[in-house]
């Protein structure tokens, strides 16, 4: 077991009714599992994700990772441990502008001190068929390029979880389908990946399925 | 590669330059503002207080309607003037307020007639003297010998060591310090001397309505507790035409000025000081917003809420540095070239204060705007530090 998720409740408010986007989910990420998790829009799959990722605390429930309970860490360990052990690409794009690609992608070994995460970055970027654009800034690139530096950037460390939301939304058929290759590779290598998706390939690709309905997750 | 703090701070800054250039001009201007007024500022007290110094005496007494009755000879040294009645000066110098009195001859040589420049002339009795020589023995220890110029700092004396009056040299026998005022450009000589001078002009043709007997001013000192107004009194009841001007007096307008113009300074440095901390951080808060998904992609990628009010610290320290560093070049620039043109310019006494005093202006002049960016900075990189990644990743879904 790596990453255990129980009884997890996550609750808004909109205009002035609450209701819960995530209810009492449980979930177990394991090494060399692709989980995949179907869902319409709005059902609850981000939250439950930034969830996982230790962006977002849940209202009950808890998150550990190797037995470490996430949010009880302070900020300083839980950005490391987001840092080092977690992959992850938000759904919307976002990277930054006045760095280039592979700066852009090499960031998280800056932050954790690595140099020299050149290599590495630059071969995840040929892998994911975006390397001749490395030298680019961000605001050359089209919308699948830039989901793509987001799986890059997620995967420069080799984080043992990566939790990846939407990952083929804006790609085209072809780079959908490496899009998820490379994650079904990544989970046979080991690594606890986390899935959400439209994508039909999920069901092609994924070693556990899930689907989540108003903020309801069950097995499918 | 090294991508730590500083260098994403370097190239969020180097790779925006606009956002950059904007907030560098304006720490720039401030640290102009800071160096250039703070050295006009101390000059002026400078200038001041050496010519305060110098003048050494508490009452001048001058002939009505001269032109020192304006802005005082010892400020302004155009020399123009009628005479004082011949016997004030005996009866100054046996009044009972009165410790000391010496007489002053002045005179203005016209434009070309002798010399390359109009020259102002200052002739002092040595024997009552008790300002100008206790000034010259300064700089001079074996005297004036008869027929010798002391002169100002701003004469040229050339090779030669001496001037020329009338076709006749006159050795120099000191130069002095600068006093910051006209008096840098005047001649001084003991009556001896300006005989002679007078005996040059005659030679060639020139003649004078006056002759060096005649006085232009008296200078007093006064015994402790003697009373002013009852030594006004008394000299003008016996003499007409005679303006009694204490030091308190010739230095009040001049004074004023100086105050005025340093009041300024400070009143403008003040305003730059909250328009440039207000400026900042406008336009920190605003690019921050602007930027809160860069923010939240570091901090998905594992930075802490401390690393993000760092990067947004360090850019300001970037750009403020920077800043302050073209504003004090900047400032010197204005300053010291400009300075010269002041003196001329403004009439007002005008001396560079000492080394240490000029360096302390430009330490301020670097430190306070360089630390105006961070301060300004300080708030927004707190906003930064708590901001929400998820919830800012999410902003504008779909
Ligand atoms: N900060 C928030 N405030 C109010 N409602 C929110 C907030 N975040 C998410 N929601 C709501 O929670 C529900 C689940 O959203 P989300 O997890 O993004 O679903 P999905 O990713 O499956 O589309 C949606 O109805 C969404 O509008
Ligand atoms: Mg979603």
């Amino acid at each position: 077991m790596i990453l255990n998720a129980k009884n997890l409740w996550k609750r808004y408010s909109r205009r002035g009714e609450t209701f819960a986007a995530v209810q009492d989910v449980n979930l177990e990420a394991l090494p060399g599992e692709l989980t995949v998790i179907f869902g319409k829009s709005g059902s609850g799959k981000s939250t439950l994700l930034s969830i996982l990722a230790g962006l977002n605390a849940p209202d009950e429930g808890a998150v550990s990772l190797n037995g470490k309970d996430l949010y009880s860490l302070n900020d300083e360990e839980l950005s490391r441990v987001r840092n080092l052990n977690i992959g992850y690409v938000p759904q919307n794009d976002a990277s930054l502008p006045n760095l280039t690609v592979l700066e852009n992608v090499i960031l998280p070994a800056a932050l954790a001190g690595l140099e020299d995460a050149e290599a590495v970055a630059q071969r995840i970027l040929n892998s994911l068929d975006i390397g001749q654009l490395a030298d680019e800034y961000p605001s050359k690139l089209s919308g699948g390029e830039l989901r793509r530096v987001a799986l890059a950037r997620a995967l420069v460390l080799s984080p043992e979880v990566v939790i990846a939301d939407e990952p083929t939304s804006n790609l085209d058929d072809e780079n959908g389908e490496l899009v998820f290759r490379i994650l079904a590779e990544l989970s046979r290598n080991g690594t606890a990946v986390i899935v959400s998706t439209h994508d039909p390939r999920g069901t092609e690709f994924g070693d556990r399925l899930y689907t989540m309905k108003g903020g309801i997750l069950s097995p499918s | 590669m090294n991508l730590n703090t500083t260098k994403i701070a370097f190239l969020n800054s180097w790779r925006s330059p606009f956002r950059s250039i904007g907030l560098l001009v304006l720490i720039a201007v401030f640290s102009t503002v800071i160096l250039a007024g703070g050295l006009f500022s101390l000059s002026l007290d400078q200038g001041l207080s050496v010519v305060g110094s110098r003048l050494g005496a508490d009452v001048i007494l001058i002939p009505s309607g001269s032109d020192i009755e304006k802005n005082g000879l010892f400020l302004q040294g155009d020399t123009k003037q009628n005479f004082l009645p011949q016997d004030l000066l005996k009866f100054v110098q046996s009044h009972s307020g009165v410790d000391q009195a010496t007489p002053q001859h002045y005179f203005t040589t016209l434009g070309t007639s002798c010399c390359e420049k109009k020259v102002s002339v200052i002739g002092f009795d040595p024997k009552s003297d008790f300002v100008i020589l206790p000034w010259i023995r300064q700089v001079l220890t074996k005297g004036v010998p008869a027929g010798s110029l002391v002169v100002g700092s701003d004469l040229q004396i050339g090779s030669k060591n001496s001037i020329r009056f009338f076709d006749q040299e006159f050795p120099v026998a000191a130069q002095l310090e600068p006093v910051g005022n006209k008096l840098d450009q005047a001649v001084f000589a003991t009556t001896e001397t300006v005989a002679q001078i007078r005996a040059a002009a005659e030679k060639k043709g020139y003649h004078f309505v006056s002759d060096e007997s005649e006085v232009s001013a008296i200078l007093l000192k006064l015994k402790k507790g003697a009373d002013v107004n009852q030594l006004s009194q008394d000299i003008h009841f016996e003499f007409d035409g005679v303006q009694i001007f204490e030091r308190k007096d010739m230095f009040g307008t001049i004074e004023k000025t100086v105050h005025l113009f340093q009041r300024v300074s400070w009143i403008l440095a003040g305003f730059f000081l909250v328009i440039a901390i207000v400026a900042l951080s406008v336009s920190f808060s605003v690019s921050a917003n602007a930027r809160k998904k860069e923010f939240a992609v570091i901090r998905v990628v594992g930075g802490t809420r401390k690393k993000l009010r760092r990067i947004v610290i360090a850019e300001a320290a970037l750009v403020s540095s920077v800043g302050a560093l073209v504003g004090t070049l900047f400032g010197s620039l204005v300053f010291f070239p400009f300075r010269v043109w002041i003196v001329d310019v403004f009439e007002v006494p005008f001396l560079l204060p000492p080394i240490l005093t000029i360096v302390g202006v430009y330490v301020v002049a670097l430190i306070v705007p360089f630390a105006v960016g961070p301060l300004a900075a300080s708030r927004v990189a707190f906003r930064v530090g708590n901001l929400d990644a998820y919830q800012v990743l999410r902003e504008g879904e779909r």
